[in-house]
């Protein structure tokens, strides 16, 4: 049921027990008042008999001292009583008033009659006085006759005043039964409304709506604490609070996927982060890179110029002074200055086509391009010192940008015939290709000069040079071979070999070598 | 009268050559050591008493330029007495800073090295 309704109800049955019990102590109320009510009257009853008695006891006394004494104070207080104070009509008024029973009011007027008659004798006996017959009148006054009307006087008065102290008496018992019986209906209505109200606070608002609440919200409190596994309570109950407990389900519901999404948001974050981080090093290294570059390519180009330049002025003062020697030793430097920058100039050329130029891949004979690079390379110094071995194991037609692959080869060759060590009595070239695990593999193999094992981790970096003594080089050659691998998704490696070189290209090979 | 030395380091032939004719145009007596890289020089420096009186050093050379040639100099001979005068291409503030943030080096010359400078440098 839900919870409204049985408030509602809670609340009619309230006002219904409230209506109840104020009925109850109102009737209570009425009943103790009647009960006062009845022995007020039960006591005005008896007062107005003995007033009556008092009344006709006082005609009696003042009659009877006049006859004695012969005072008119006794006849005036006697006849005031019967003409001004007139007790006993007033006793009949007032019982009238009262609504006495009809049988009581007639004893009260029996009596009444009789006193009247007695008052009759009373007036005889003083008369008698005024006459002048005390004796009369003290007979009148005071024999048997007068003693026997005197008592017929009293006898009603007396049952009267036992009459109405019995009724009296049983209708104030039955009113003090009525309002004890309604008070213990009181009581128990108080009792009943009180366990009542105990039992709708119990019932409803302790059981129904304040422990759920409780539980409900300490588990909101647990949610929000971090712990997202607490059940809800209450979520099946079909009221107002399983509404509730339903609605705290969707909160934390809701709650786990904005954690989920916080979580997915900070991983993005963390990603994104990550990324940007990793770019904004490449661009660093990138720029750096441009940076030494454009450093080392204003300084190697314009200090071959100058050197040049001074040479040719030593050259000039030379000729004046007929130092021809000096003339040409000059111009012989200058010459070479001039070849190193045009050789540096044409690197740097290279360098930026690779970087630039797109290429589409095609398939190429690598065999064949070896041959044509040694062919093109025989005019340099000691190249014929070099025996060449050539193997090429790998299957299949390798499809890559050409010029790259061609940059690679002749770097990588003519290296190795300029770096030979003369020293030696035989240097080699090896040059072969397999495939490995979807690779590519060309290795270029000789026993030169190698690289110092202090300088090779400077290995691919631009503006190098490890040997400048033995041959000229403008630094670019091997930071070229490492862009260009790296243009053909693939990679270029060092290590020692027989106290020379082994250079190891590796490229992805493509489907046709698979 | 203890010869004039002096050891040009630098990694052109060209400028090796410009160097030493203009040093023996001044003064034919004087020594001169050549190197043509950092490394070389120390090598040089360790084999030779006593020292040269005036080194001229490049920068941008192969194998130990001329700022790492300084670093291991300062500490491997502590107890030179001559000049190093920069001779470099090499027109870069922070270059000339950097160099003449070792006390041995006493000027920062830029090529071409031309006779005035060579009797400056010398005199000094």
């Amino acid at each position: 049921m839900k919870i409204s309704a049985l408030t509602t109800l809670t609340g009619i049955g309230c006002i219904a027990m409230s209506l109840l019990t104020l009925g109850l102590v109102f009737v209570t109320n009425y009943s103790i008042q009647q009960e006062h009510h009845y022995i007020q009257r039960q006591m005005e009853f008896r007062h107005l008999g003995n007033e009556l008695k008092r009344a006709s006891d006082l005609l009696t006394r003042e009659a009877r001292r006049y006859t004695i004494f012969g005072d008119k104070r006794h006849h005036d207080a006697f006849w005031r009583e019967v003409h001004e104070t007139r007790t006993r009509d007033k006793v009949v008024a007032r019982l009238k008033e009262m609504k006495a029973h009809p049988e009581e009011l007639a004893l009260i007027e029996e009596a009444k009659a009789n006193s009247d008659a007695l008052i009759e004798t009373e007036n005889r006996a003083m008369k008698a006085v005024a006459e002048g017959k005390l004796r009369e009148a003290q007979r009148l006054m005071f024999d048997e006759n007068y003693d026997f009307h005197k008592s017929i006087i009293m006898e009603p008065i007396e049952k009267f005043q036992r009459i109405t102290n019995q009724r009296a008496e049983k209708e104030a018992e039955q009113a003090q039964y009525k309002a004890s019986v309604y008070l213990h209906f009181t009581t128990i209505a108080i009792v009943t409304y009180i366990i009542f109200v105990l039992g709708a606070l119990y019932f409803i608002f302790i059981r129904k709506i304040s422990s759920p609440l409780v539980a409900i919200t300490q588990a909101i409190d647990l949610i929000t604490a971090g712990k997202v596994d607490t059940k809800i309570p209450y979520a099946n109950v079909k009221n107002e609070i399983g509404r509730l407990a339903v609605a705290a389900e969707m909160f934390k519901k809701l709650l786990i996927g904005n954690q989920r999404l916080a979580i997915d948001l900070q991983l993005h974050k963390d990603n994104l982060e990550k990324i940007v981080d990793e770019r904004t090093m490449a661009l660093t290294e990138a720029n750096a890179e441009l940076e030494e570059f454009s450093y080392r390519t204003s300084h190697d180009l314009r200090s071959p110029i100058v050197s040049a330049i001074t040479l040719l002025g030593m050259a000039k003062d030379s000729i004046r002074e007929s130092d021809y020697e000096m003339v040409n030793s000059s111009v012989s430097h200058a010459y070479n200055s001039l070849v190193k920058l045009e050789k540096l100039i044409k690197d740097i050329l290279v360098l930026s086509e690779a970087k630039h130029r797109q290429e589409e891949a095609t398939v190429i004979d690598v065999a064949a391009l070896v041959d044509s690079v040694l062919d093109n390379m025989q005019h340099l110094d000691n190249f014929s010192r070099l025996t060449i071995t050539k193997d090429f194991r790998h299957e299949g037609a390798l499809c890559v940008p050409q010029s790259r692959f061609v940059v690679i080869l002749e770097n990588l060759v003519s290296n190795a015939i300029k770096y030979q060590d003369v020293n030696k009595e035989s240097s080699y070239l090896s040059i072969s290709s397999y495939c490995d695990n979807s690779q590519f593999i060309l290795e270029v193999k000789d026993n030169g000069l190698g690289i110092p094992k202090e300088q090779q981790k400077e290995l691919f970096v631009m503006f190098k040079r490890f040997h400048p003594k033995v041959a000229f080089g403008s630094g670019l050659g091997l930071y070229l071979i490492s862009k260009s691998a790296a243009v053909l998704n693939g990679h270029i490696s060092f290590s020692e070999h027989d106290e020379g070189s082994l250079f190891r290209l590796s490229i992805p090979a493509n489907k046709e070598m698979e | 009268m203890t010869q004039f030395r002096i050891l040009i380091v630098d990694d052109s032939e060209a400028d090796q050559f410009i160097s030493s004719a203009l040093i023996h145009r001044y003064d034919p007596a004087i020594e001169i050591l050549q190197a043509y890289d950092g490394q070389e020089a120390l090598d040089i420096l360790a084999q030779t008493s006593p020292l040269p009186n005036l080194i001229l050093l490049d920068i941008n050379m192969p194998r130990m330029n001329g700022f790492e040639f300084l670093q291991c100099f300062v500490l491997d001979f502590a107890g030179f007495e001559g000049h190093v005068v920069m001779l470099t291409s090499s027109e870069h503030k922070e270059d000339k800073a950097k160099a003449m943030d070792y006390p041995v080096v006493t000027e920062y010359l830029v090529k071409p090295l031309v006779s005035a400078m060579v009797k400056e440098i010398i005199e000094r």
